[in-house]
Formats: C-alpha cells, structure tokens, sequence
C-alpha cells in the first residue's frame, strides 16, 4: 500500500466525516474508491486504523509547553517530520515498531529491523546543499537542507540556496521565508534579500521582503541585520535583534528600527495568520495577495494607512470588508473578482 | 443551532425528474442501491458511528426513508440521497451518544471509570495492534497529536480544534489527514512483518 494512496484515502475520511460534505463530495469518493482496487483497500485500511484508534484510547496528552512549542504545520509526512528533527540536537528518530508478538531471534527479528530501515530509508537520500526554490501564490513548502537548516516559503516566495565550504549563502527574491538554522559556527549562515543582509549563527527567524520594506522577525538566538545599501558617507550601521525581536527596514526612508516581535508575527503566518502591527496598508495588501485567491488592490492615497490587526488567510475579503468601517475606505468588487481599496 | 450543527440539507431533486414510480418500482429501484452500495453506505457510516454493527442499523433505516420517499429521481439522484438520508441518521445517532456520553460522565463518572471487562473476542493479537495503534499516535507531533485526540476522543469538529489550537480549519484537516495517514501506515507495515512470521 503506497504512502500516497493512504494519505488521499486519509483525505476523503477525514472529509467525509464533516457536517456540510456535499453530495458531489460523496459521488467524487466513491468514483474514487472505484477507479482503482487499492483505492478501496487504502479506505478500508484507514477506517479500520480509526477505529482501533478509538478502543486504543489516550495514553497521553501533549503538554501544552510542547504543544506551544510545536512548529509541525502538516507540511511533510509525520515520518519524514521525525527524520528532520534527527538533524536537530535532541531531535528523537522514529522507533521502528517491533512488536512484542515476535520472538526475538528469529526471522521476525531480521523482519522488524527491515521495519526500522523503512522508518529511516530517506535519511540516506541527500538533502540539497544548493538550488533555487519557491512557491505559487497560497502554497506554502518546507524545505530541509543539507546541513539540518529548515526553511518554509510562504506564498510567492523564491530562495536561492548556495552552500559552500565556508559559509551558507542564501539569496531571497522576494516572499516571507522561516529559517530554522542548524548551528555550525565554522560556516556562518546568511540571508540576503534586495535590502538586507541578515546573519545568524544557529537560531530561527522569518524574513520578509516586500517591494519598500523588509522584517527580520527572531524567535530562537541572534541575527545581525545590515542594509545591503550603503549608507552615504559611512559604513552600514549593523543591527543586532534577539529572539522576541524584529528589525525593520523601510526602503523607500533607508532606515532601519529594532522593535519588539513575537511568534505571532514571526511565525504565525505558517499557520494562516498574518498579524501586522503598525504597518502601510500597501504592505499589508503585498502580502495578504501572498496567500489570497481574490487579489487585493490599493489605491495610492490611502496605501500609507497604518494597520494593526490579524487577517486570516481563510477570511481576506471579509478582512478587507471590514475595513471599511475602520478606514475612510470601500471596497469594489473588479470584474475579475479582485478587490479594490479606495479611499471613500 | 451553529451552521456546524446544522443537518445536511436534503438535496434538490434532479433537474430531469422521472415520472412519478409505483411502489413497486420504488422497491426495485432501492434494491438496486442496496445491491450496487451497500458496501459502500457502511464504509461511509463508519466515518460517523463506532460500530459495524450500527452502521448497519442506520443503513437499514436509510434504505427504509428511501421506500417512503414521495419524490423520485434519476438514480444517480436516489443515490446521494441515499447518503445523506444516512449521514443524517449517523449524525444524529453521534449527537444522542454525545448527550448519552456527558450524562454518563456528570453523574456516573466513578462507574464509567472502572475499567471495562476483557472482552473474549479481544484476542492476544488484537491486544497487541491496540498498544501499537497507542504508540503510533504517540509518535505524532504534538499539536497534531492534541487535534486527532481531540477529533477522535472528545468528538470536536474541525473548526472547534480550530478554535481551540488557534490555527487555520485548513491546518486541522492537515493534522488530522497526517495523523490517520502515519498510523495506518505503521500498522500496515506492522502487519505485513507479522504475516511474514506466521
């Protein structure tokens, strides 16, 4: 039974179960569990694992700290997350599940190790040390790299990786990226997007790079941010940010500001929660149309409005109906279905 | 009433009604889906109740609704009513054993704690995929782990864990999706090493 097949019969039970499945839904499955005998076997094997699950019962609870801490966002196969994290100090590998039912010593034995080797197959598969990397609007990718570093691309996003001998180079076009850096001292490790150049050593942060402003968001260590523009008459004054932190740079002043940051802003956007504080309506739209189906549009005198506040990916144009009645704005539907913003 | 409490709404009649069928008719046309899916009608009623033996039980009565049934359609029709006719039935079931279940826990807490006798059927073997099926869900990341507990053990809905996790419906399914797809996946393995023992 291929992975693939138990994930997409995952898909329809977890589907089926909710209150407004649709009747097209239902048909769409059953097609489904037709057009292929494994597909039915797959269902079978998925109902049959939930129902297990439901006599098994709980034997714990997560804590809420691990709970709190958690980054998983369902991006990779709960497999391929615990390979990951062997990279990580402390990560834990899978164990292969050899059952108490075989008699150690035996030909069950040599089988349960064949189970472990399933468990770890991939990790002998390199992970990339270089290449270019990115994201369509409303996609969102975990990448791992060769020496343990994680990044997931928000929607629209594009990174260019280049490891060498000496140091990590990572070059970034535009988008919202969350690097997890794996620390190595003799290699340092660096972002740049068109206006800053980021340096971390070993820690986790977001960057994001929008046409006149950039955000270095820390969760986890330090990073050194500079300008990639020299500043006239001097050298680029370098900032350092602290977890908690985020530097903030505006292209269009060439100045840069420390403010205080959390996860929420950091990371919350891997979640579908984009939280802006104190921002232009213009960059807040840049990214909101990172992650929309219905493109938003601004129009220039209202675009340096200050937003504060939380859009969800699943509700932007009720985001942007609602501003209606915090701004001096309304909002027009185009005819292609995008939503313009002008001032009232 | 939340719009995610709300029944499923019976679908519209086909576009190209058939003219109207004798009961006779009707029954042929019933034994029909009973024939082509059944199978199926249960695969579909164990996502929503926690027996084969109840899945039956509500199939039984969908198919029953569907010989009172005044409207007639084309087939393909018949058969997503049929469904839903289904679903409805299993939702509600779900809804009296959620009562049934907090009812239980307010008053009978220190009965409904103790734990249930071994049931002869529960064989060894059977024991042993339990205490696997707890160990692979053990394995999932935590919060994924908290948002298939709470789907499966405490009967929240996607958009409730939602709520309760504070992220995106998309995430949940996501979780839940990973959560179903790792365990099967284990215990599939885990069962093929034991077939290649025996």
């Amino acid at each position: 039974m291929s992975a693939d097949r138990l994930t997409q019969a995952s898909e329809w039970f977890v589907r089926l179960r909710e209150r407004d499945l649709t009747t097209e839904e239902i048909a769409a499955w059953l097609r489904w569990c037709k057009e292929h005998p494994d597909n039915e076997r797959a269902y079978t094997q998925v109902r049959e694992t939930w129902s297990l699950a439901g006599d098994a019962g709980v034997t714990e609870w997560p804590d809420a700290a691990e709970v709190r801490n958690d980054s998983y966002a369902g991006e990779m196969p709960v497999a391929d997350w615990h390979r990951s994290r062997i990279a990580v100090p402390g990560g834990q590998s899978l164990q292969p599940a050899r059952s108490r039912w075989l008699p150690a010593m035996s030909l069950a034995a040599a089988l349960a190790v064949g189970i472990g080797l399933w468990a770890f197959s991939d990790i002998w598969l390199p992970a990339p040390n270089s290449g270019t990397f990115s994201t369509d609007r409303g996609d969102q990718r975990t990448v791992s790299l060769g020496d343990g570093t994680r990044m997931t691309l928000g929607g629209a996003s594009t990174v260019r990786v280049e490891f060498q001998d000496q140091r990590r180079d990572v070059s970034m076009e535009r988008g919202e990226v969350f690097f997890k850096v794996a620390r190595d001292r003799a290699r340092p490790f660096t972002v740049k997007s068109r206006d800053l150049l980021v340096t971390a050593v070993g820690t986790a942060f977001t960057v994001r790079a929008d046409d006149l402003r950039s955000v270095v968001a820390v969760t986890e260590g330090i990073v050194d941010v500079v300008p990639v523009r020299e500043t006239p008459g001097g050298s680029a004054t370098s900032l350092r940010a602290r977890a908690g932190e985020q530097v903030i740079y505006d292209a269009s002043r060439e100045v840069s500001a420390i403010q205080p940051s959390d996860d929420a802003i950091a990371i919350g956007w891997q979640d579908g929660a984009l939280t802006s504080i104190d921002e232009p309506l213009r960059d807040v739209v840049t990214r909101v149309n990172r992650y929309a189906k219905r493109q938003v549009l601004v129009a220039g005198d209202i675009a340096e409005l200050r937003f504060t506040g939380t859009v969800l990916e699943e509700q932007i144009p009720e985001w942007a109906a609602g501003l209606e009645r915090v701004f001096p704005v309304r909002v027009i539907e185009q005819a292609d279905g995008s939503l313009r913003l002008e001032s009232r | 009433v939340s719009p995610e409490e709300a029944p499923l709404p019976a679908p519209e009649p086909a576009a190209k009604p058939e003219p109207v069928v004798t009961p006779r008719e009707r029954a042929a046309l019933v034994q029909r889906l009973f024939a082509e899916h059944n199978e199926a009608l249960i695969g579909f009623l164990l996502t929503r109740v926690n027996s084969e033996q109840e899945a039956r039980d509500v199939a039984q009565e969908a198919y029953v609704r569907m010989l009172e049934l005044d409207a007639v359609g084309a087939v393909s029709f018949l058969r997503a009513y049929l469904f839903k006719i289904a679903a409805n039935l299993a939702t509600d079931r779900a809804r009296q054993r959620a009562t049934h279940l907090r009812l239980q826990e307010q008053y009978l807490a220190p009965l409904s704690r103790q734990a249930q006798p071994p049931t002869p059927e529960r064989t060894v073997a059977a024991r042993q995929e339990l205490e696997l099926v707890r160990r692979f869900m053990a394995e999932l990341p935590p919060r994924c782990r908290e948002a298939f507990y709470w789907h499966r053990f405490r009967d929240l809905s996607v958009l409730e864990i939602a709520q309760q996790l504070g992220v995106s419906d998309r995430m949940v399914r996501a979780y839940l999706v990973r959560a179903l797809a790792h365990c099967s996946e284990r215990l599939a393995v885990a069962r093929g090493a034991k077939e290649g023992n025996s």
